[in-house]
């Protein structure tokens, strides 16, 4: 192949910049490359539905089944266009007779249903390789560019039916029966219905492929090509070669061969050609010169027992096998880091779900804060800004006509007391009967009667303004000293 | 003038003895029952919304039996008028006259049973006369008999076919009553009580007397009105209100109405538990049910499972009681 005449720009490309390319050469070739591909393709179709008439998917079948045939006539142009830009559709339809016929046997039977037919197609048809060489070369081409071959197959198939559902739409919107194309499958098996939407579904199927089916073997030819220009080194080749014309200089020429021989891997045509052999020589005395033969002596320590990694491997000694030792190390730290991650995971989506389902663990009063609050109720309720004798101090007021201080005094010293005892951890939101709730469920029952006697004293003070009778309120201060006053000094516990 | 300690037992043996009445009908509900004789006293409407099956139209109908006064029942449905709930005028061929015939509503106690099942134009017939508590047919207004109260039911399921209230008439109903499921031993007493020695399955309020006139009953709407109350108290049923608009889970807190219903409703509390002043907690105790319909709760509250009730229950934990 005259790689030099290629019109492409060959140059190292992604699969998707060479699929895009096949898109421009097929818009470059134009109407040579559509008319050379649909005339025939659509005269065969049209043959096939008049042929099985009244079995239209019998015949879309054929159809379909039959389409990597006509793919290689699009192939035979394209492979004329990329060397000659200006074809023209006489000469390309002229010259479809000469379309060779290698693989076609293999393309219409198990190649039917190769997802990356388009990419394939040259290794049969202009390299004509056949067999294993063929599975050979395909499997090369693969390694680096399946994934964008099949995509491409996916792609094109997604916009048959776009196509074919933009031509349902346009029938539905201008048929006065409001009539479309049959997309149920169910219909193409059903003899006994009507077959015009069949047929309008078949020829729409067939025009989507007219238009798409080029653009398909196009993207699979020039990925085809890039991929080549990846594993020979066109690209390298063709400046080399413009090099050499350009200077007409032997030794570079020599050098480029030498360059492209060493570096690039072997071509599978190039090292069947008589040229090589000529290059093996001049590499191998190239090789000899002095400049590959220097030795250079060294000294240093080195760990009793220990080999060196330079050293070759002894001829039968155990393959070295530290670098699995290694690899199993990195996995496991990774799987203890994964471990640890899925670890609080867990904890926190149980912890999480525990949340969702009980709540916060209640604090119990025991848990408490240690120092008990200086104001409650707007009271102070410090153990020392209260008087030594609180009972005697609220007699007093009360003797003294101040039944709300007096009231007040017992109020502080039982909310002090209770949460010195810790039968009291009092919320923004806890009113008075709160207050009671909490006694009750960790005091006694004789504490509970008296606290709510002596709250509901002072709510009919603080929210009524009534004052308890004074027989109520000398009681109330009797009953503060059994529950609350501390014992005498020196009295047994 | 504040309530003497006398009048104030009276007030509270009475409803007592109202709600040991109720109680021989409606078994182990009640929370329900106290809160509908709270709404009673307080000259206010509930609505009472539950499952199919609690007795939700059994507390109205003991509720009625032990007042001795009138009791009217509409039972809501999506072809009912507002005619057919306030009344109309019609021509009498005889007197060549038209006279005035009057709905349902000319009574003390109103059950509108299934209220969201009436479209919208009914149902506002219907509050505009519990806000007026008066009746304009053919140009005439005609008062309601006092004391009169309304008691709408409602399902919370089967919303099909139903029209759900607007917020602006909810808080026209002094509270909204939530009837669940009663315990253990009180459904287990329930049967037994509905099932000896009889063929059907309806509760009996027979055994229920009737204890109270309507007279009375204003007299002690007259006397929860003096209940003491405390600006202090006053000031805590504001801030709780004004909680609900800041409240992160609620999409709409409660209006200014809501403030009134809580002390109104604290009121009515506090005399049914024998004391002539309200306290903090009486607001705490009718919080929820004065509140839970004035509120709307953020739609991703709700996804995560809450409701009105328990958001308002954090919001009470929050709101700091009043320190006298």
């Amino acid at each position: 192949m005259r790689i030099e005449a290629l019109s492409l720009a060959l140059r190292p490309r992604t699969p998707w910049e060479a699929i895009d390319l096949g898109v421009a050469l097929a818009r470059r070739t134009g109407a040579a490359l559509f008319l050379c591909f649909a005339l025939p393709y659509a005269g065969f179709a049209l043959a096939v539905n008049l042929l099985l008439w009244g079995q239209p998917a019998v015949a879309a079948l054929v159809v379909w089944w039959s389409k990597p045939a006509f793919d290689r006539l699009a192939l035979h142009v394209l492979a004329q266009a990329v060397f000659d830009p200006g074809l023209g559709w006489r000469r390309a339809f002229a010259s479809l007779r000469q379309v060779p016929r290698t693989g076609l046997v293999a393309a219409l039977t198990v190649g039917r249903f190769d997802f990356a037919r388009s990419f394939h197609l040259p290794v049969a048809q202009l390299e004509g390789q056949r067999g294993a060489a063929a599975r050979q070369r395909r499997a090369l081409l693969d390694r680096r560019a399946r994934g964008a071959a099949v995509w491409l197959g996916v792609v094109i198939a997604h916009f048959v039916v776009v196509l074919v559902l933009g031509a349902d739409g346009l029938l539905r919107l201008l048929s006065p029966q409001g009539g479309g194309l049959s997309l149920r499958l169910t219909d193409l098996f059903d003899a006994s219905g009507a077959l015009t939407p069949l047929y309008l579904f078949n020829a729409a199927v067939i025009l989507a492929d007219c238009v798409l089916e080029p653009l398909y073997v196009a993207a699979g030819f020039t990925l085809y090509l890039s991929r080549r220009t990846d594993l020979e080194g066109w690209d390298l080749e063709i400046a080399f070669r413009r090099m050499a014309a350009r200077r007409a200089a032997a030794a570079l020429g020599i050098a480029a061969a030498l360059v492209l021989a060493g570096v690039l891997p072997e071509p599978a045509q190039a090292a069947a050609s008589p040229a090589a052999s000529a290059e093996r020589k001049a590499i191998d005395a190239i090789l000899a010169s002095p400049e590959f033969r220097e030795r250079e002596a060294g000294r240093e320590w080195r760990r009793k027992g220990e080999p060196d990694a330079r050293d070759p491997p002894a001829p039968g000694a155990p393959v070295d096998l530290s670098f699995l030792q290694k690899l199993a190390r990195v996995l496991a730290e990774l799987a203890r880091i994964f471990a640890w991650f899925a670890a609080i995971a867990i904890a926190g989506w149980l912890l999480y779900h525990a949340w969702r389902r009980f709540g916060w663990p209640a604090r119990t009063p025991r848990a408490a804060p240690a120092a008990p609050p200086d104001v409650l109720f707007g009271l102070d309720v410090r153990a020392d800004a209260l008087p030594a004798d609180l009972a005697a101090a609220a007699r007093a007021r009360l003797a003294a006509g101040e039944p709300r201080a007096a009231l007040s005094l017992l109020y502080r010293g039982a909310l002090a007391g209770l949460l010195r005892d810790g039968h009291l951890a009092v919320r923004a939101g806890d009113t008075e009967g709160d207050c009671i709730r909490q006694v009750a469920a960790s005091a006694g029952a004789p504490l509970t009667t008296y606290f709510a006697r002596l709250v509901a004293a002072w709510g009919r003070l603080a929210y009524a303004g009534a004052p308890p009778p004074a027989t109520e309120a000398h009681a109330l201060i009797d009953d503060w000293e059994r529950h609350f006053a501390p014992p005498p000094r020196g009295a047994a516990r | 003038m504040p309530l003497s300690e006398e009048q104030v037992d009276q007030a509270r043996r009475f409803v007592a003895s109202v709600r040991e009445q109720v109680a021989l009908a409606v078994i182990g509900q009640g929370r329900v029952i106290d809160e509908a004789l709270v709404a009673l006293i307080a000259a206010g409407h509930v609505l009472i919304e539950g499952l199919p099956g609690l007795g939700k139209t059994l507390l109205v109908r003991a509720l009625a039996r032990t007042f001795d006064g009138g009791f009217g029942r509409i039972q809501f449905t999506p072809d009912l008028m507002p005619a057919d709930v306030v009344g109309h005028a019609i021509y009498d061929p005889a007197t060549g006259q038209f006279s005035t015939r009057k709905g349902p509503v000319f009574t003390n106690l109103l059950l509108a049973d299934e209220i969201n099942r009436a479209p919208a134009k009914t149902q506002a017939a219907l509050l505009e006369v519990m806000q007026e508590a008066q009746v304009t047919i053919d140009g005439t207004s005609h008062a309601l008999p006092a004391p009169f109260m309304v008691l709408a039911t409602q399902n919370p399921i089967e919303q099909e076919g139903t029209y759900p209230l607007p917020e602006a008439q909810l808080d026209r109903f002094l509270l909204k009553l939530r009837i669940g499921y009663p315990s253990h031993a009180d459904e287990v007493a329930m049967i037994g009580a509905v099932t000896r020695g009889r063929a059907g399955d309806q509760l009996a309020v027979d055994q229920v007397r009737a204890l109270v006139k309507p007279q009375a009953v204003q007299t002690l709407q007259q006397m929860a009105a003096q209940v003491v109350t405390d600006v202090a108290v006053v000031d805590y049923a504001v801030r709780i209100v004004r909680q609900t608009r800041d409240t992160p889970g609620l999409a709409a807190g409660a209006g200014s109405r809501g403030g009134l219903a809580l002390v109104r409703a604290a009121r009515a509390w506090a005399l049914a538990a024998g004391r002539g002043h309200v306290t903090p907690d009486d607001i705490k105790a009718v919080a929820l049910p004065a509140l839970r319909h004035r509120v709307r709760v953020a739609p991703e509250q709700e996804i995560e499972g809450r409701d009105a009730d328990s958001l308002l229950s954090d919001l009470l934990g929050q709101v700091p009681a009043p320190r006298q």
